[in-house]
């Protein structure tokens, strides 16, 4: 009995160790899994470009665990998206060695965004070369050197100054399978700019003068500019049926809202255009 | 030992599971009282939350998840963020196979709002057809009927109302197909004489509006050109350019109007006899209220 006794004690204290091990390692999984939900559901709301949820939801995650990098990368992110001055902390959080290599390289394409958006193109590719060259990830990749690449296209004077980023570029543009994104506004058709204008002159010069008449929402002059965008001359059309309508419009009440304390009446071009093939607002 | 052990199991884990559970729950409330005070997009971010916070281990989990997941898919209808509510959707059928018929009479509703009213027709016809429960098939011939109305296959609405036995709906459509629907080309030939496109469709105050201002510009054209003011005469025609052409293009719309106005009256009625709501009392269990 004393040696099978002995054996059985061997295997319960290892089943216990074991069990002991798989508890605390759940336990510890269950506890991080609730800012990981977080900052997934946070990620999530980014791509759909709905950066205040992203950042709120971003900043509970980073709140419950302060050691989630993700969350706070998707918080900086949908902050700068948003219009915060949060590039000193983006900067330290693209050069914090502790952060994974991956979320640097995202946090360096997003200075690369930045600083394109303030005309620093210089300053971008620097970011641009560090995240092509650091990740491994082919989506970023990819988009860090297409970007690049579009960079050096509107930037002459830097091919100059990196004659071997070029040919760098060149090779990695045989795995671009994807168009690559205009940065080219929306013009407006030729015949509809001198309407554009005249447009644009009463909402600089007389709108604010003679204040908020318009008891359609969007306004007159809104919907011509929409129109005349969209459509060309034939937006010309659509404003003057507009303004020969709205007081009809207003008559019916049928679709109020309340628009800075203003009951106003909803009438959008989509409601005017839905019989029409091809482009829509 | 083993007895440590399991209190250990039960220290550690009891009070995690319970903060879950806590957490949902109030994120559950949360998302009914931002539903209550109209507050739809940010009640859909709290049911996803709650999606998320669920544990999906079971079929009890993921048909929770999934249950989640429609609601917020039935909030973001309501803000008409459709991309986002058939995303949703898709995540709510991928979590459990009991979402299948609420989505498919969801994603119906949607495709009608896209104005994809072929692919809602074929997507309410699968569930018609299909052995779900009888409310679920009437509701979906209901919105079927609504499809067809739009896509002007009268004799189909018809077939579908009498199918589902809408006396209502039944005389709206008999009043539809005694009136007569307006061309939007007679429509817009008659706008080519100021107004007239207007009046050809019953929009009388229009009509006189558009004749006074082209009466007006004109004339101010045909005054400016005989004193020769020929600065005057070119801002004149810009304008008049606009009520004209305007003239013409309100000609067009004026018949779509009218046209819209004549079925929106019927799909107003077979909406309102046939309605459905989600229950979001018995949320994460996906219950619709049918009023039928």
């Amino acid at each position: 009995m004393g040696p099978i006794s002995t054996n059985w004690r061997v295997i319960f204290s290892f089943a216990e160790r074991t069990l002991t091990l798989e508890v605390g390692v759940l336990s510890a999984f269950l506890a991080l899994s609730h800012s990981a939900l977080a900052a997934g559901l946070a990620n999530e709301l980014l791509d759909e470009g709905r950066f205040a949820e992203a950042r709120m939801e971003a900043v509970r995650a980073a709140r419950k665990d302060p050691g989630d990098h993700e969350a706070r990368l998707v918080a900086l992110t949908a902050g700068i998206r948003l219009g915060f001055e949060l590039r000193q902390e983006l900067e330290s959080f693209a050069s914090n060695k502790e952060v994974d290599i991956e979320m640097r390289c995202k946090a360096h394409l997003e200075l690369a965004e930045l600083y394109l958006k303030q005309d620093k193109a210089g300053e971008a590719i620097k970011h641009l070369v560090y995240c092509f060259n650091s990740t491994s990830d082919s989506t970023l990749f990819t988009l860090s050197t297409q970007r690049a690449y579009q960079t050096l296209m509107a930037n002459p004077d830097l091919i100059d100054a990196n004659p071997e980023l070029v040919s760098i570029l060149l090779t990695a543009s045989a795995g671009w399978n994807k168009k690559l994104p205009s940065d080219k506004k929306r013009t407006a058709p030729v015949l509809a700019r001198p309407a554009l204008w005249a447009i644009a002159l009463y909402r600089s010069q007389i709108g604010p003068a003679i204040g908020s008449r318009c008891s359609l929402t969007p306004s007159c002059s809104q919907y011509a500019s929409e129109a005349l965008k969209t459509y060309g001359a034939r937006g010309m059309a659509m404003a003057g049926d507009r303004l020969v309508r709205e007081p009809d419009v207003v008559a019916a009440k049928s679709k109020t809202v309340v628009i800075k304390g203003r009951l106003k009446c909803s009438d959008p071009l989509s409601d005017h255009t839905f019989w029409m093939k091809g482009k829509k607002p | 030992m083993t007895l440590r052990s399991l209190i250990f199991c039960c220290v550690l884990l009891a009070p995690l599971c319970a903060l879950a559970e806590k957490e949902r729950n109030a994120s559950l409330d949360l998302a009914i009282q931002l539903h209550s005070e109209e507050l739809h997009d940010l009640a859909a971010l709290e049911f996803r939350r709650c999606s998320l916070l669920t544990a999906s281990v079971d079929d009890d989990g993921r048909g929770e998840q999934s249950g989640f997941l429609t609601a917020a898919a039935w909030e973001y209808i309501r803000t008409d963020r459709l991309d986002l509510a058939l995303k949703m959707l898709d995540e709510a059928e991928d979590a459990s196979p009991k979402a299948r018929n609420s989505a498919l009479l969801i994603r119906g509703e949607i495709s009608m709002r896209q104005r994809r009213f072929e692919e809602s027709e074929f997507l309410l016809s699968t569930l018609a057809d299909s052995d779900a429960p009888d409310e679920y098939r009437t509701a979906a011939k209901s919105r079927m009927a609504i499809a067809t109305l739009k896509q002007h296959d009268l004799p189909r609405t018809r077939s579908l109302l009498m199918a589902i036995s809408s006396k209502d709906a039944l005389q709206h459509l008999d009043h539809l197909e005694s009136t007569r629907g307006r061309s939007p080309r007679v429509g817009g030939l008659l706008g080519m004489l100021p107004g007239m496109g207007y009046a050809y469709s019953g929009e009388y105050a229009n009509c006189l509006r558009s004749i006074i201002l082209n009466g007006i510009f004109i004339y101010g054209m045909v005054e400016t050109a005989d004193n020769d003011q020929w600065g005057a005469f070119t801002a004149l025609s810009f304008f008049e350019l606009t009520w004209y052409t305007g003239s013409i293009y309100g000609g067009i719309d004026a018949a779509h109007r009218f046209n819209k106005r004549r079925e929106e009256s019927l799909e107003t009625a077979i909406r309102s006899e046939y309605g459905y709501d989600l229950d979001l009392s018995a949320i994460p269990s996906i219950t619709l209220e049918f009023s039928f």
